[in-house]
């Protein structure tokens, strides 16, 4: 069973899904901001990150996928991320960095692994994971 | 009436502004009298050989172009100050004067050129023309009876013998400017005159009314599109600010509304103990409300998004029959459950068109998920497309319960929805179609629906071809 960080601002949200998760034996860390989210990659080193992409402002999410791809420590830089994604939209999820530093151009879509409807369905969530997982 | 009293005070204004403007014309025109005088004198003279003293009426033309420079240096003085600035009673004045000097001169220039058998009296016809015009009515007519006065003078002081008549001898007796004869060339004249006052300042009455009316629609028209435009500007300004709210209190509803259908998610799928069947039964169906109710701020959401139409730069070339394909898979296992056969008929090497991708799925979700949803068991679900020299059509057609005759304007009302089909299902948020309809007006496309009643309904939509758009914008 897998290591999974679930970050997300609701704590009911990171409850449910929490609790679907450990329902499938996974073991979960929880974090409800990208500053938290990076500290508990760095202790947890999880095999996974469930991220909301929208918390609590519209771009935190995509600042921390950057960051983590290309500013934390090496052996957490290719963790897999499924990206919980209440708009529905991948158009929306396309990275327009606000800052100059950022090395994606406007229009890329994010490097992640998967996309995921929030609210996801209990199986919706764990099929996602074992296959993000699994592949 | 008031409008029409306007109207009266703005004819005389663009009578004043005429006057103002055309006030060079006098000056101008006697300048070519002068000439035209000293023209016609030796004319008559070398081809008419008329008996005409040459010396006087040159010393005329000479007094024409001597009163004419003072005028001239009037009207300078008057232009000095400025076209606009021309003050109408001094300009008034001005022309009034000029007028009955011209008439004067033209009396003296009979005189010398054989009065009454002069048939030049006619041209005391022109003056009045341009009095009739430049002038007010009452003026005008001052000048006709001046005109007249003048030639009346002349013709009774030369049988008067008081001065001398100068004879012609052209067309008429060389006692003629004696008989009373010669009155009826002065009465006739003088007839002639003030009827030409009379019709001239009738007509330019008429049209400068006509131009006020002219002026004053024109300027209504003006006011009132400015009007209706702010009024635009607001209603834009009050619906942004609408979709605004609604953006923002849908996503104020979905984070909580997304924290309870995964609480309920959880209790439901038994992850913290298993429920008892009532218990079981009730979460269930709040499950559902909550997922129903989802819907809904999602669908509303994605109805705003399409409204505020998006940006064009994002619109590509887009491979239609991929959209379907993938439409049809993700909607295969409602279909499946629903017992409706979903089929495809898609042309291999279908022309893109033109639009934003993720909106094309929502179109052809929305219209899919329509169809399967409003077919019952067994029905099936057709959906073609096809490209011609304009245009691709996608078409998306059902054999399911229909639209009422009455419904078809008003299927793509948002949160409308038909009294067949809230019968048939209590599903749905009435958003779908309103979606569905702007999105094809994002994409400028056409949409238009066909259907009977218990037969089943046809969605046909028409986007643009991305060949034709990429060669309009290159």
């Amino acid at each position: 069973m897998a290591k999974i960080l679930v970050v997300d601002d609701d704590p009911d949200i990171v409850e449910a899904m929490r609790l679907v998760l450990e329902g499938s034996h996974h073991e979960v860390a929880t974090a409800s901001s990208a500053k938290e989210a990076e500290e508990q990659t760095v202790a947890v080193k999880p095999d996974l990150i469930l991220l909301d992409i929208m918390m609590p402002e519209g771009t935190e999410g995509f600042q921390f996928v950057w960051k983590l791809r290309n500013r934390m420590p090496e052996e957490v830089r290719q963790t897999p991320i499924v990206v919980l994604s209440a708009i529905h939209s991948k158009v929306d999820l396309r990275f327009y960095p606000e800052q100059s530093d950022g090395t994606y151009s406007a229009g890329e879509y994010l490097p992640v692994q998967g996309f995921i409807d929030k609210p996801a369905a209990p199986q919706e969530l764990l099929n996602k994971v074992s296959e993000v997982l699994g592949g | 009436m008031e409008p029409r009293a306007t109207n009266r005070t703005e004819a005389l204004r663009f009578a004043e502004a005429e006057l103002t403007e055309r006030i060079h014309w006098f000056v101008r025109l006697r300048w070519l009298a002068a000439v035209g005088v000293v023209i016609a004198t030796l004319g008559a003279r070398w081809v008419l050989k008329a008996l005409v003293p040459p010396d006087s009426l040159l010393v005329v033309a000479l007094g024409i172009a001597g009163y004419n420079l003072l005028f001239s240096a009037w009207d300078r003085k008057l232009s000095a100050q400025g076209r606009g600035a021309i003050r109408w009673s001094h300009a008034r004045v001005f022309a009034n004067l000029q007028i009955a000097a011209d008439l004067l001169c033209l009396g003296v220039l009979l005189h010398f050129s054989g009065g009454v058998e002069n048939p030049v009296a006619s041209f005391f016809a022109f003056h009045m023309i341009i009095a009739s015009i430049l002038l007010s009515r009452e003026m005008a007519f001052a000048q006709a009876t001046l005109a007249t006065l003048v030639f009346a003078a002349v013709v009774g002081l030369e049988q008067a013998g008081v001065i001398r008549h100068v004879p012609l001898r052209l067309f008429m007796e060389p006692d003629f400017y004696v008989s009373d004869a010669a009155w009826l060339v002065v009465l006739s004249l003088g007839t002639t005159l003030f009827l030409i006052v009379y019709m001239t300042t009738s007509i330019t009455g008429r049209l400068r009314e006509r131009e006020a009316e002219a002026a004053a629609l024109a300027r209504e028209v003006a006011e009132k599109a400015m009007a209706l435009e702010q009024a635009y500007d607001e209603l834009l300004a009050t619906q942004k600010l609408q979709i605004t709210y609604m953006r923002k209190t849908s996503h104020e509803l979905r984070a909580p509304l997304s924290a309870i259908a995964s609480t309920l998610d959880v209790v439901g799928e038994g992850l913290v103990g298993e429920l008892q069947p009532k218990q079981r039964e009730l979460v269930d169906r709040a499950r559902e409300r909550a997922r129903g109710l989802m819907k809904l701020v999602n669908d509303l959401l994605t109805l705003l998004k399409s409204r505020a139409a998006p940006p064009r730069e994002r619109f590509e070339a887009v491979n239609l029959d991929h959209v379907v394909r993938e439409v049809v898979s993700l909607l295969a296992d409602r279909a499946d459950h629903e017992q409706v056969t979903v089929t495809t008929d898609l042309p291999a090497g279908l022309t893109p068109v033109w639009g934003d991708d993720e909106l094309l799925d929502q179109i052809v979700t929305n219209l899919v998920a329509n169809a399967v949803k409003y077919t019952p068991a067994g029905g099936a679900v057709h959906i073609s497309a096809d490209a011609d020299e304009e245009c691709v059509t996608l078409r998306v057609a059902d054999t399911g319960i229909g639209i009422a005759e009455e419904d078809l304007p008003r299927v793509f009302d948002e949160f409308y929805r038909t009294k067949q089909g809230r019968e048939f299902t209590s599903r749905g948020t009435g958003l779908g179609l309103a979606i569905v309809k702007a999105i094809a007006d994002a994409h400028g496309a056409a949409i238009s629906v066909e259907s009977q009643p218990g037969q089943g309904t046809s969605f046909t939509v028409r986007f643009a071809r991305a060949d034709r758009v990429a060669s309009d914008s290159a």
